[in-house]
C-alpha cells in the first residue's frame, strides 16, 4: 500500500505511462491532497502530469486549465510550456500554442528529446 | 619545423562575436595576435566592447555567405579560427532553408577563400553533438557520426570539407566541443549548466526531468585555450585531425546538483535551492571521450562545472546579465526569431 507522497507520487507516473489515465488521476489529486502547503514543490509537476493525462483521455478543455496553473506556477519550465502547448493545439487554437513552444525552446536543456517533439509540432502549425 | 612566434600574426574569427568569441578574441589580442573579426553582431556589439578601439582589432559587420566579402575580409590573415554558425538546434530548425546557407553552403567557398589568401591553418568548430546518441560508454573521434538534428548534420558536413582542402601549406584542424559552460560577454544562457544556474539563482528551483541522461561539459576558458594551442600546435600532430573536446560528463542530475552546491555557498541569503526531480522515460545520454586531444597535444581542461557555474552567479549577482529570464539576448532561439535574417 502506498503511504508516502513520493511512492504515490511514482505510482501515479507509472499509471500515465501505462495508460491508465483516470487511475493515474486520482492518485496525483492524493498526492496533491498529502502535500496541500507543497512543502515537497511537487504541485505544479504533478498539474503537468495531470495535463498529459487528461489530453490523452481527450478532456482537452481540462488539459488546458491544469497546464495553464503548471505553467502559471512555474513559467520557466519548458516541459510545462509543451505540455500547454500540446493541450492548445488539441484544442484548435495553433497560434497560442505556437507561442509557448517557442519560449519552450528558449530555455529547453540542449539535447533533450523534447526539443525534436516541439520542432515537429512547430512544422505542422506552420 | 619551429613554430613561429604569434606576435604579428592575425587571426580571422568569423563569428568572434559569439558566446565563445567574446571570450576568445581578447585572449588572442593578450597573447599578441592581431585579430579580425567578421559577424552579423545579431546580439549587439556589446561582446568585444571589452577591447573596442584595441590597435590589433579589426571587426567587420557581415555575412559568412558573402563570398567576395570574406575573401577580401580574410586577405592578410595567417591562421582562421572558424565560430560562425546558426547555433544550437531550435535556432537550426526554425528556417531551415537559412540555416542550411549559413552553416552549410557558406563553408566550402569560406574555406576556398581562406585557402587561397595563403591562411596556413585553419582551426574548425564542429560539434560534440555529431555523434548522436550512443549508449557506448566513451565515445571517441572513430564513433560513427549519427547525428540527430540539422545543427549537429551540417557539422558533420562541413568537416569532409574542409579536409579535403588539406596541402602541405593548409592545415585544417577539427575541434568537437561538449557543451560549453560559464560568463561570457556576450551570455547564453540555453547551455545546460548556464541554464540550470540561472533558474537556480533567479527562481531558487531547478526542475530536472529524467535525470540520469549525461551531458558532456567544458568550461569556455579551456576552450579558449585550446583554441589558442591549436593556432600553434606543431602541424605533425594536428593536421587533418579530429579531436573531441569535453572535460566532464556527468548526469544532468549530477549537474543539478554542483550548480546547488555553488549557487548556495555563493548565495547564502537564497537559503536551500530545490531540486524537484520529474520521471522521464524519454532519456537521451551524450557523452565525449576526450582522451586523444589529451595523448597527442596534453590538452587537459582546467576548470570544473563548479567553475563556470560561480563564474556565472557572480556575473548575475554583479548586476552583469540584466533580466536573465526574459531578454532575447540571451537565448538564441528568441534573438533568431526576433532579428528574421534571410
Amino acid at each position: 500500500m502506498t503511504t508516502n507522497i513520493d511512492q504515490i507520487y511514482k505510482a501515479a507516473y507509472a499509471c500515465l505511462k501505462a495508460g491508465k489515465y483516470a487511475d493515474s488521476l486520482r492518485m496525483f489529486d492524493d498526492a496533491i491532497s498529502m502535500d496541500p502547503a507543497n512543502s515537497k514543490g511537487l504541485h505544479s509537476e504533478i498539474w503537468n502530469f495531470q495535463a498529459r493525462a487528461l489530453l490523452a483521455s481527450g478532456r482537452l478543455v481540462e488539459a488546458v486549465e491544469i497546464a495553464t496553473k503548471a505553467v502559471s506556477a512555474d513559467p520557466r519550465v519548458p516541459e510545462f510550456r509543451a505540455t500547454l502547448a500540446d493541450s492548445l493545439m488539441a484544442n484548435g487554437e495553433n497560434q497560442s500554442a505556437k507561442s509557448h513552444y517557442e519560449e519552450a525552446l528558449a530555455s529547453i536543456l540542449p539535447g533533450e528529446p523534447l526539443v525534436a517533439h516541439i520542432e515537429e509540432a512547430l512544422g505542422r502549425i506552420g | 619545423m619551429s613554430t613561429p612566434p604569434p606576435a604579428g600574426r592575425r587571426v580571422f574569427v568569423p563569428g568572434g562575436a559569439g558566446y565563445v568569441g567574446a571570450v576568445l578574441v581578447p585572449r588572442l589580442l593578450e597573447a599578441g595576435y592581431k585579430v579580425r573579426v567578421l559577424d552579423l553582431y545579431l546580439y549587439g556589439d556589446r561582446a568585444l566592447a571589452a577591447v573596442k578601439g584595441h590597435p590589433n582589432l579589426e571587426q567587420v559587420k557581415g555575412d559568412v555567405r558573402d563570398t567576395a566579402l570574406v575573401a577580401g575580409t580574410v586577405r592578410g590573415c595567417d591562421l582562421v579560427i572558424h565560430l560562425a554558425c546558426i547555433s544550437n538546434d531550435p535556432s537550426v530548425e526554425l528556417d531551415p532553408h537559412l540555416s542550411e546557407s549559413v552553416n552549410y553552403l557558406s563553408f566550402g567557398p569560406l574555406v576556398k577563400a581562406c585557402k587561397a589568401a595563403g591562411v596556413s591553418r585553419f582551426v574548425f568548430a564542429s560539434s560534440g553533438s555529431v555523434y548522436g546518441v550512443s549508449d557506448q560508454p566513451d565515445v571517441t573521434e572513430e564513433h560513427p557520426l549519427l547525428p540527430v538534428s540539422l545543427y549537429n548534420k551540417y557539422k558533420m558536413m562541413c568537416e569532409p570539407v574542409l579536409l579535403a582542402e588539406a596541402s602541405d601549406s593548409f592545415v585544417p584542424v577539427i575541434v568537437r566541443p561538449a557543451t560549453i559552460c560559464g560568463y561570457s560577454p556576450r551570455q547564453r544562457l540555453d547551455l545546460t549548466v548556464n541554464i540550470l544556474t540561472n533558474h537556480a539563482v533567479t527562481n531558487k528551483k531547478i526542475t530536472v526531468f529524467g535525470g540520469v541522461q549525461m551531458r558532456p561539459n567544458l568550461h569556455i576558458d579551456d576552450m579558449v585555450d585550446l583554441y589558442l594551442l591549436l593556432l600553434e600546435a606543431p602541424t605533425e600532430k594536428v593536421a587533418g585531425q579530429i579531436f573531441n573536446a569535453a572535460y566532464q560528463n556527468y548526469t544532468v542530475a549530477q549537474t543539478a546538483e554542483v550548480v546547488k552546491g555553488v549557487v548556495q555557498k555563493e548565495v547564502p541569503e537564497l537559503g536551500d535551492i530545490a531540486i524537484v526531480t520529474t520521471p522521464s522515460d524519454d532519456i537521451r545520454s551524450y557523452h565525449l571521450n576526450s582522451a586523444k586531444i589529451e595523448r597527442v597535444l596534453g590538452f587537459k581542461p582546467k576548470r570544473t562545472i563548479e567553475d563556470g557555474s560561480r563564474d556565472l552567479v557572480r556575473a548575475l549577482r554583479a548586476g552583469k546579465l540584466p533580466n536573465s529570464m526574459t531578454d532575447p539576448v540571451y537565448y538564441n532561439i528568441r534573438t533568431m526569431k526576433d532579428n528574421k535574417l534571410e
